[in-house]
C-alpha cells in the first residue's frame, strides 16, 4: 500500500524536525507495537503475563510502567475471555503516560474531562485503588456510553459520569487539585497505527481545534484549586494543538510548566519556536514522543501547576 | 432521579442467602435505581452534600438487579467480586460449553454446587466467573447480554 504524508504535514514537520524527518517518514512503514495495560483492579501482572504466555503471546515490558506489555499475538486483542472479563485494556503504551505524571492517590478527588473511551479513566482508578473519587466527562452520548462500558467492565467503583461540554463544566463549582485534560485533537500522532487519520488533517481543522483545546483549558483552569495541577495531552504532532496552547495557557493564567520525568523513558522537548513565533522558555520542559521512538503513536504531555 | 441509599446489610443478607457467602460492602456506600444497584467508593460522602448540584450520568458500578423472592441478578462484575467465595448456585462449565455460552447459547455444566431451579447460576470456567445464566430443569439459561457475547 502507498503511504505519503499529505504534501502541508510533509513541509511543516521537515521544517520542524530537520534530521529527524525522515525517521518520521519511515515510520509511516514501520511496524506498529502494540500494547496493553493489565488491569490490577482485577488480576495481578504476575497472574494474567503467565495466563497469556502460557497461550503464545510474547510480551515485552514497556519501559516507564509495570502494568503495561508490548504484545505480539495472532489472537485479536479485543476478542479474548481475558480482555471481556477486564483483565486488560488495549491502550498504546505512550497512552499510558499521562496518568503517570498525573500520579492520582487514593485519596484525591480526580477530574478527567475528556475522559471517553476510558482508557485513562481506568489507569487513573488502578493508581487510586478504586478508592478516591475520579469525575469522567464526556459531552457526546455515544462515547460516553463506550466510556461507561469499560468503566463496567474493568470494575472501576470510584467514578461519577458526567455528560457535560467540558467548556461550562466549571458551572457546577467543584474544585480538584488534580485534572486530566487529554483533549480532543486531530490524531495525527497516531498514523503509525491508523494511517487513514491523516486523510482528515487539515490546517483549518487545527486551528478549529485549537481553539476548542484553548476553552477546554481555561475550563479546566477554572476547575483548578490553588496549587493544584492539569496535565494536558494530546496525540497530535501539531504545535497549533500542543505548544501554542500551552504558550497561550500559561500567558492567560497563574499556571507554570512543570519539569517532567518518567523513569524509563526518553522523550523530546517542546518545540520553543514554530513558524517565526518564539514561544516562552518554559515550553522545553513539554514532553514530545514521535512514532519513529518506540514505534508506538507519537504523543504531547504538559504538567501545568496553578501558582497563585 | 435521584440515588436511593441502600444499607450494605440489606444486600450483603441476599448474597448470604442466595450463594452461601459471607460477603461484606462496608468499603462501599451502596444506591439504588429502582431495582438496580450500584456500588460507589466511600469517598463519596465527602461531596454528597453538593449531589443535587451535580449531573451526573451514573455514579460507580453496576453490581446487580434485585428480583422477586429475594433474589439479585448480579452484574458480570457483581459476580466476578463474590463468585470466588461462593459456596452455592455455582455451575462449573469446561471449555466447550464456555465457547457455547460466549456465543449466546443455553450451556450444560460438568458440575453444578448446590444450584437451585430458578435461580441466577455463577458460571465458572478453570479460575474465572464468566457470567451468569438462570437454572432450569436440565440446563441453564443463558443470560449474557448480546453486546457482550463472541467467539473466541
Amino acid at each position: 500500500m502507498k503511504k505519503n504524508f499529505p504534501p502541508l504535514f510533509e513541509k511543516k514537520f521537515s521544517q520542524l524536525l530537520g534530521s529527524d524527518f525522515q525517521k518520521l517518514k519511515e515510520a509511516l512503514f514501520a511496524n506498529y507495537q502494540k500494547a496493553i495495560r493489565i488491569n490490577t483492579l482485577k488480576i495481578s501482572v504476575k497472574k494474567l503475563t503467565k495466563r497469556l504466555e502460557k497461550r503464545g503471546w510474547v510480551l515485552k515490558p514497556v519501559p516507564w510502567t509495570k502494568e503495561g506489555f508490548f504484545v505480539e499475538t495472532k489472537e485479536k486483542l479485543g476478542k479474548t475471555l481475558e480482555h471481556l472479563l477486564g483483565y486488560y485494556f488495549v491502550q498504546d503504551a505512550t497512552a499510558q503516560i499521562p496518568v503517570l505524571v498525573l500520579d492520582p492517590k487514593p485519596s484525591e478527588k480526580i477530574l478527567d474531562l475528556c475522559a471517553a473511551p476510558g482508557g485513562k479513566t481506568i489507569q487513573v482508578a488502578q493508581m487510586m485503588k478504586n478508592r478516591g473519587l475520579i469525575f469522567a466527562n464526556e459531552p457526546k452520548r455515544k462515547r460516553l456510553l463506550v466510556l461507561k462500558g469499560n468503566l463496567q467492565r474493568c470494575g472501576v467503583v470510584n467514578a461519577i459520569l458526567t455528560n457535560l461540554d467540558g467548556r461550562i463544566f466549571w458551572k457546577i463549582g467543584l474544585k480538584f487539585k488534580k485534572i486530566l485534560l487529554d483533549v480532543p485533537c486531530s490524531g495525527s500522532g497516531t498514523f503509525i497505527s491508523n494511517f487513514e487519520v491523516l486523510n482528515f488533517w487539515h490546517e483549518n481543522f487545527l486551528k478549529k481545534l485549537s481553539h476548542l483545546q484553548k476553552n477546554l483549558l481555561a475550563s479546566a483552569f477554572r476547575c483548578l484549586e490553588k496549587g493544584g495541577e492539569i496535565v494536558y495531552s494530546t496525540c497530535s504532532l501539531d504545535p497549533e494543538e500542543n505548544e501554542e496552547v500551552i504558550d497561550w495557557a500559561i500567558k492567560n493564567f497563574p499556571l507554570k510548566v512543570q519539569k517532567i520525568e518518567v523513569e524509563g523513558l526518553k522523550f523530546h522537548q517542546g518545540f520553543l519556536e514554530y513558524q517565526g513565533k518564539k514561544f516562552s522558555k518554559e515550553i522545553k520542559h513539554c514532553l514530545r514522543i514521535f512514532p519513529f521512538d518506540y514505534f508506538t503513536e507519537g504523543f504531547f504531555i504538559t504538567k501545568l501547576k496553578y501558582e497563585a | 432521579m435521584k440515588p436511593k441509599k441502600i444499607e450494605a446489610k440489606f444486600i450483603e443478607k441476599i448474597l448470604s442467602e442466595n450463594y452461601c457467602i459471607d460477603f461484606s460492602l462496608k468499603n462501599f456506600l451502596v444506591f439504588g435505581f429502582e431495582s438496580k444497584i450500584f456500588i460507589l467508593s466511600k469517598d463519596f460522602q465527602k461531596i454528597e452534600n453538593k449531589i443535587s448540584q451535580i449531573p451526573f450520568f451514573s455514579l460507580g458500578l453496576y453490581f446487580g438487579q434485585l428480583k422477586k423472592e429475594g433474589k439479585i441478578l448480579l452484574s458480570l462484575e457483581g459476580a466476578q467480586m463474590i463468585g470466588k467465595k461462593a459456596k452455592k448456585n455455582i455451575a462449573i462449565l469446561d471449555e466447550k460449553n464456555l465457547r457455547n455460552f460466549l456465543l449466546g447459547f443455553n450451556v450444560f455444566p460438568k458440575k453444578e454446587i448446590n444450584c437451585e431451579i430458578g435461580n441466577f447460576i455463577l458460571l465458572k470456567f478453570q479460575d474465572d466467573i464468566v457470567g451468569l445464566g438462570e437454572k432450569k430443569e436440565k440446563y441453564i439459561e443463558n443470560l449474557m447480554v448480546k453486546t457482550k457475547r463472541f467467539n473466541f
